[in-house]
């Protein structure tokens, strides 16, 4: 993947990094195209979709792109064309983009196969299971981080792990009480763009982790402020120091992605 | 000299060598297993180095021993016996034996326990090669004899050149932890942060350390020429051994693109137009013979792609899509073969781009496209046939998404 000129993002606002609200946050996208990966959408003024994608530089923060901008400078793949296609309609009556809304719309898109036949599978497939995920990336991490030979990338990845291990516990407290409607739309928020990075970790290739763990530190979502007030989401607030990132010349393949997705829709 | 197990008939040796040659990859995999199950490893060694360049694609997966850990870190200054010279570096294969036994001898407790650790373990695990490296490398420091230790004149290796060939044992023991850190550190290689601390150790054992360890680095390293630039750039002293550290490693660069599975290969090419690129920053007006150098690679490179595109296209892509496009009910892993195969293909060919800016690779993929395209228009949208948007795909993967967004 070649590296985007960070100045072609110059003309677009920063996302706030430390969001009031989930739908402020935005849900993550299960993006083919690498660049786009893990990236989040929201509702823009006049509903239009927004992107939001990590600062390239590997400095700190978002940046927000109308949709129609993003196509131009990201050049998304055909899958992902085709899941903002499928999302539109799912969101032209609503106030806010909700994580199922982006279940769905993902389900509709793989099932026609511009995403690959292991997601047109898949898209027919539904074993929930984003808690013990979250459990099985802090404890991947965990492993990983003791033969880093970088000292800068062990601190991240011990901190990504506390992280990951925060949400794993939330998500534990909050699927106890699932059934109800409220509890499972804060489980899906919970773990929102958290099971895509766990994916990608697990499919990427071992000489690919270290590319990943910085990846992912970029790509992980913020915690919003009223999450923190859920039942067994006090946690979510811990934000361990972590050394800043530097510009990523590679990241994984378009394949990876298709991989992460295929499994993603299956998690959910 | 007599003729025996570490000293064969050369007329033999080239007959081995040839039969490896002639090998097919599984057939190089087994006998590289068979090999590595020798305690006497002199000759096979000779055999396996017409192989090399192969045998670092297929990776078999060898197992763990003395030996293997001990040299980790002088694993590119690590020369074939015949073609080793002194002066220049290097380490003969034909020491490592002689040096692993005086070490057995000289530390019994601590290779027991090593090889205990080891035992069963693969080259692969750089996690516990790394763990038991770093025992192993200060005490083999440690045990350095003075003189050629037994079995050196037996291993064809003359006296007089063992002090030279066991001060750059020294030197690459004595940093082999850091150096193993920073050639472990990634695929965009060691940081900056990491790799200035590290030299100004390495530096104050003198520019030849630099150099040394330079040397046995820079074959890892994702950006050879920023590295160089690195390490000149700690001290005015530093840069003369840095640039010939870099000079050497140039005249040993090779794509090694033959052999490899399409994969590998798009990889191995991938990797190759970036190294080349990197090493586009190291030209000045001083140094004519590395823009030749590479200039020759460059083409080298992308002749080595673009046979390798014109082999497999038809064999790889357009003789299974036919194959898919008629069956009524292709299997998904075909389907899903097909397009590993054109991403592999289609990496080639941008790396053949890269390295020799020409039409040659784009004119290749033209006639698949063409058919792609109008098969994305023909197939059916459902069903369990190949349909329209398996043909999107690989259009997408062939000739980008704007191109298949076109159609679809």
């Amino acid at each position: 993947m070649d590296l985007l000129d960070p100045s072609s993002l110059d003309a677009f606002a920063a996302a706030s990094g430390k969001p009031a609200r989930c739908a402020e946050r935005g849900v993550a996208a299960p993006f083919t195209t690498p660049l786009l990966f893990a990236a989040r959408l929201r509702l823009g003024p006049g509903q239009g979709i927004e992107v939001l994608v990590p600062n390239p530089s590997g400095r700190e923060g978002w940046f927000v792109l109308p949709w129609v901008a993003a196509r131009e400078a990201l050049q998304p793949s055909l899958a992902d064309q085709a899941l903002i296609a499928a999302l539109t309609p799912l969101v032209t009556d609503t106030a806010e983009l909700q994580p199922a809304q982006m279940c769905e719309a993902a389900r509709h898109a793989a099932s026609a196969g511009l995403a690959g036949r292991a997601a047109r599978r898949a898209a027919s497939q539904s074993r929930p299971s984003g808690a013990e995920t979250m459990r099985g990336f802090a404890q991947a991490l965990d492993a990983w981080l003791i033969t880093c030979p970088i000292e800068e990338d062990r601190r991240r990845a011990a901190a990504l792990a506390v992280r990951v291990a925060a949400i794993a516990a939330a998500a534990t407290a909050l699927k106890a009480d699932s059934a109800r409607q409220e509890t499972a739309q804060r489980l899906a928020w919970v773990l929102d763009g958290w099971v895509l990075l766990a994916l990608l970790w697990h499919f990427s290739p071992p000489e690919a982790r270290i590319a990943v763990l910085r990846r992912s530190m970029a790509l992980a979502p913020p915690s919003a402020d009223e999450m923190r007030r859920w039942p067994g989401c006090g946690d979510l607030g811990l934000m361990p120091e972590a050394p800043p990132l530097a510009p990523q010349t590679h990241f994984v393949a378009p394949a990876i992605c298709e991989a992460v997705l295929a499994e993603w829709l299956v998690v959910h | 000299m007599a003729r025996g197990p570490l000293n064969p008939d050369p007329r033999i040796l080239r007959e081995l060598q040839h039969a490896a040659r002639q090998a097919t990859n599984g057939q190089l995999v087994r006998l590289a297993h068979t090999l590595d199950g020798l305690t006497q490893r002199g000759v096979a060694e000779e055999v396996m180095d017409a192989v090399r360049p192969r045998l670092r694609h297929l990776r078999p997966a060898r197992p763990l021993n003395l030996a293997r850990v001990l040299f980790l870190p002088l694993d590119p200054l690590i020369a074939a016996p015949h073609v080793w010279r002194p002066g220049q570096g290097l380490v003969p294969r034909s020491a490592i034996l002689p040096l692993a036994q005086h070490l057995r001898a000289a530390e019994p407790t601590l290779v027991n326990a090593v090889e205990a650790r080891i035992c069963g373990a693969k080259l692969t695990d750089e996690v516990l090669a790394a763990e038991q490296g770093t025992l192993l490398w200060p005490a083999a420091l440690n045990a350095l004899p003075r003189k050629p230790p037994a079995g050196w004149e037996e291993a064809g290796l003359p006296a007089q050149h063992f002090p030279e060939i066991a001060g750059i044992c020294a030197t690459l023991w004595r940093h082999g932890a850091v150096l193993w850190r920073l050639r472990m550190a990634g695929r965009d290689g060691p940081p900056e942060a990491s790799l200035r601390p590290a030299f100004r150790v390495i530096a104050a054992d003198g520019p030849d350390a630099v150099e040394l360890c330079l040397g046995a680095l820079l074959p890892f390293a994702a950006q050879p020429a920023c590295m160089v630039a690195v390490v000149a750039g700690l001290s005015q002293a530093l840069a003369p051994p840095a640039e010939r550290a870099l000079d050497r490693y140039l005249s040993g660069v090779t794509p090694g693109l033959e052999g490899a599975d399409l994969e590998a290969m798009a990889n191995a090419a991938a990797r190759f137009a970036r190294t080349l690129k990197d090493l586009d920053s190291a030209l000045t007006r001083d140094k004519p013979k590395r823009a030749q150098h590479l200039q020759a690679l460059r083409m080298s490179a992308a002749q080595c792609c673009i046979e390798r595109l014109e082999q497999e296209m038809a064999r790889r892509l357009t003789e299974p899509l036919a194959v898919l496009v008629a069956a009524p009910a292709p299997p998904d892993e075909a389907v899903e073969a097909l397009e590993h195969a054109a991403m592999a293909l289609r990496g080639i060919g941008d790396s053949t781009r890269r390295l020799h800016a020409s039409g040659a690779s784009e004119r290749l993929f033209a006639p698949v496209i063409n058919q792609l395209t109008v098969l994305a228009v023909r197939l059916p949208q459902s069903g369990a046939g190949f349909l329209r948007a398996d043909a999107l795909r690989l259009l997408e993967i062939l000739a980008g998404t704007q191109v298949a967004a076109r159609l679809g």
